[in-house]
């Protein structure tokens, strides 16, 4: 049996099953050691899908892969949250920082990728165990402002530049479910007279879900039956055969930039899945160090003392709340959020959009493997993930902080993430193929329409890149899977 | 091997290389994710593979080499001499030396217009597997040696910007991968262990931080210090993980590149055909082979030990 296609741009091979290997342990109690028993509703509410009845085992599969999908949202929002206030912090001393000030930032700059990164194989996590449960993998979210009761986790979901208000939003959001004493001290310093305990965390869903697997998992063994009923090869992982080729010896998956995305075969794979899901997020009580929560929290200790140094120390631009390009006749306005009216600013917003759309139409193709080859599935992971979110995602988001929201306005805009009604899987291969490809061009044209306009040379620059970027990443799709392209 | 003279060219020296580096994106200017930073008041990361760079650019203490001054000063890797020179100069026939051309010696050898390693984020082509565009070697001294000769990927569409030529183009010159070669970096740097050599550069900049602080202050001081405290902290970063950590053993590792020199006339001076003795094949479809590597990379200086050789073609009439 075979397992696997390779996520983050490195290639698609075939790799022996996991047979055999030896068991890896994991915390979260499974096995015939683990009573089984329903969890207690009220362990198990996230709202979207409270109202599948956990007692019924009729319905517990149901809720399970409905409590799967609320992961995958949640993932998919904090990863644009993250990548949005990364994104619109300051990179020159110019920007009113001082040498000091400058590289704290650039260190939390680094850090808040690597958790988008990190978000980014949460969210492949999540969408390994629906494959493995049969299930379609969970790609769709909704467009931002959140109303904190849509999931019911007590915060908003935004996009919002950083400061010292966003980073307690990301602080909630990696809550751990227990605290030691000093850091629980700590947060109480930054949140007072807050009851962390009845804040809903990502961390309770995820402990939830695993205990639903186990529950759903036993009672399939007791029919001589398993819930993993999916295919195998259509599971994502870190590594393939672009490494292999880089270093050859490496074999199969791998940690790559802080990722480590494995397959999800059984039970044990599901639960480690979410072990490791936890631990990077919120870490362990004893130990939070490296962990999103840590991270966080050595951030905010960082602020604290710069902001004890100089209180006017503002460490991103001023970028406005949920950015939102202005539609007119491409399609229907957003209603919520802050519409970009300065005409080249929306151009280049637009454009932002439609990468995006590219992006999760690729993404769509790549988790819900339908009629692909493996040449198919290794030129969407050779476009997807390096280089699309490298030279067209990032660059187009950061430069968007550098524009500004309204003609004469002080806010900059930023990346709004618009994920409109379009984005869907696009089932049928070579239309598909068609249509991706035809996106790309048309993201090439809008970018060429914007060239040499932007405020300054650093900015064309980048511009001028990425739109040759667009067009190199469209031909080369082009090429791999067969449908044509330009001529080179 | 043919009877056809050729002139040979050895040249050596420590570049720059002010590169972004994987995940960050390819015209990152700052540093971010990857492990190659801009600090405080420096340029932004251009890419630039700089032969022969100006002094805002070198970071202590790395510095600005002449023809005649040695590759490093002091214990090795210590503080390389910038700076890409000819190191023998030779007129073959077939296997045997003619003659030697010492008035080529010194010459310096540049890399012009704005050279890069060109894969993009693995979308021209995968790292360690990149060509340098453009490629316009130029040879020169101040006694009238002038060498020109621009590369083309491709011959037949030498305008053609490096984001659209073919996957052909792209690998007639590109490197032939990343790869350890411990022995060829220690022979030609003197760096044999190169986590002692990081060990080394960050005791000397505690040393030389200790010697700016104690100094009155003075406009850039504070950005002097800034700078060295991230440099220092981004070594000790890596020593924590010295065999896995990109800023520590990348040292080690050589890019190997060989092509032929097409496209487009060479020019050469009068001057220097005199020097030889004999007139220079420049016309464009001759090809100059070079062969040369890159390598002990050094991540906190943003420097890189450059060594090869070119084949000119000559008329022997």
């Amino acid at each position: 049996m075979t397992v696997g296609r390779y996520a983050f741009g490195l290639g698609r091979r075939l790799v022996q099953l996991l047979a055999g290997a030896p068991a890896r342990g994991h915390p979260l109690e499974t096995g015939p050691t683990t009573p089984i028993h329903a969890p207690d509703p009220s362990e198990t509410e996230p709202s979207m899908t409270a109202e599948i009845d956990v007692n019924d085992p009729h319905y517990r599969r149901m809720r399970l892969a409905a409590m799967l999908c609320e992961a995958a949202e949640l993932e998919h929002s904090l990863t644009c949250q993250y990548l949005f206030a990364g994104f619109a912090l300051k990179r020159e001393m110019t920007e009113g920082l001082t040498a000091a000030e400058l590289d704290k930032v650039r260190g939390w700059r680094s850090t808040i990728m690597l958790i988008a990164r990190q978000e980014m194989e949460h969210l492949g996590y999540v969408n390994n165990v629906l494959t493995a449960l049969g299930e379609a993998p969970h790609l769709v979210r909704p467009d931002f402002p959140l109303d904190p009761a849509f999931y019911e986790t007590d915060i908003d979901s935004k996009l919002a530049r950083f400061d010292f208000e966003t980073l307690k939003r990301f602080l909630l959001f990696e809550l751990p479910e227990r605290m030691d004493h000093e850091t629980l001290k700590t947060m109480t310093g930054y949140f007072p007279g807050l009851d962390f305990a009845t804040i809903k965390t990502l961390g309770g869903l995820y402990t939830s879900i695993a205990k639903l697997l186990q529950l759903c998992e036993a009672e399939a063994k007791e029919k001589g039956e398993t819930i993993f009923i999916g295919p195998k090869w259509a599971e994502a992982m870190t590594g393939g055969s672009n490494i292999e080729n880089l270093r050859p010896g490496v074999d199969g998956q791998m940690s790559i930039y802080g990722m480590n995305l494995k397959p999800v075969l059984n039970l044990e794979d599901a639960i480690h899945a979410i072990k490791q899901v936890l631990e990077e997020g919120e870490g362990a009580p004893e130990h939070i160090e490296g962990s999103h929560f840590g991270r966080f929290l050595e951030i905010a200790a960082e602020y604290d003392r710069l902001l004890q140094d100089n209180p006017g120390f503002d460490p991103s631009r001023k970028v406005v709340d949920t950015p939102v390009s202005k539609v007119g006749y491409r399609g229907v306005q957003q209603k919520h959020g802050t519409v970009i009216e300065d005409p080249l600013t929306n151009k280049v917003s637009l454009a932002f959009d439609l990468a995006y759309n590219s992006m999760m139409l690729m993404l769509f193709r790549f988790f819900m493997a339908t009629d692909e080859d493996e040449a198919d599935a290794k030129a969407i992971e050779d476009s997807v993930f390096f280089p699309v979110m490298t030279v067209v995602i990032r660059p187009l988001g950061e430069l968007l902080t550098e524009l500004p929201a309204k003609p004469g306005g002080d806010g900059m805009a930023g990346p709004g993430f618009r994920f409109d009604r379009r984005i869907a899987l696009l089932p049928h291969r070579t239309a598909a193929f068609k249509i991706i490809y035809a996106n790309l061009m048309a993201l090439n044209a809008a970018l060429t329409e914007v060239a040499g306009q932007m405020p300054n040379q650093q900015l064309n620059d980048r511009i001028d890149f990425v739109t040759q970027n667009v067009w190199r990443i469209a031909q080369n799709f082009a090429n791999a899977t067969g449908i044509g392209g330009e001529a080179q | 091997m043919t009877d056809t003279p050729t002139l040979l060219l050895t040249f050596s020296g420590w570049c720059l290389m002010r590169i972004p580096t994987d995940p960050d994106p390819t015209d990152e200017p700052r540093g971010v994710s990857g492990y190659t930073f801009a600090y405080a008041n420096e340029p932004d990361l251009d890419r630039i593979i700089l032969f022969h760079p100006e002094e805002k650019f070198v970071r202590w203490p790395a510095w600005q080499a002449g023809p005649d001054d040695p590759e490093n000063k002091g214990a090795p890797g210590a503080a390389p001499g910038l700076g890409v020179y000819v190191r023998a100069a030779r007129v073959l026939h077939g296997d045997n030396v003619d003659h030697t051309l010492p008035g080529l010696v010194g010459a310096k050898v540049d890399l012009l217009e704005g050279p890069k390693l060109e894969n993009r984020n693995w979308l021209l082509t995968l790292p360690g597997q990149e060509p340098i565009v453009p490629f316009i070697l130029h040879i020169s001294n101040d006694r009238g040696v002038d060498i020109l000769r621009k590369n083309a990927l491709d011959p037949d569409k030498p305008d053609q910007p490096v984001w659209k030529a073919s996957a052909a183009a792209l690998a007639r010159c590109a490197a032939a991968g990343m790869n350890p070669e411990p022995d060829m970096v220690g022979r030609s740097t003197g760096i044999w262990d190169y986590v002692q050599k990081n060990k080394d550069r960050r005791d000397a900049l505690v040393s030389h931080r200790a010697e700016i602080a104690a100094k009155p202050p003075y406009p850039d001081q504070e950005n002097e210090l800034a700078i060295l405290d991230a440099r220092i902290k981004s070594i000790e970063t890596g020593l924590e993980n010295p065999t896995s950590d990109r800023r520590i053993f990348m040292t080690q590792m050589v890019e190997r590149f060989s092509f032929d020199i097409l496209g487009f006339d060479a020019k050469v001076s009068a001057k220097t055909e005199k020097f030889i003795g004999m007139p220079v094949e420049c016309d464009a479809k001759t090809g100059w082979p070079i062969g040369f590597w890159i390598g002990g990379w050094d991540p906190d200086l943003l420097a890189a030990h450059v060594e090869g050789s070119v084949r000119i073609p000559l008329t022997s009439s």
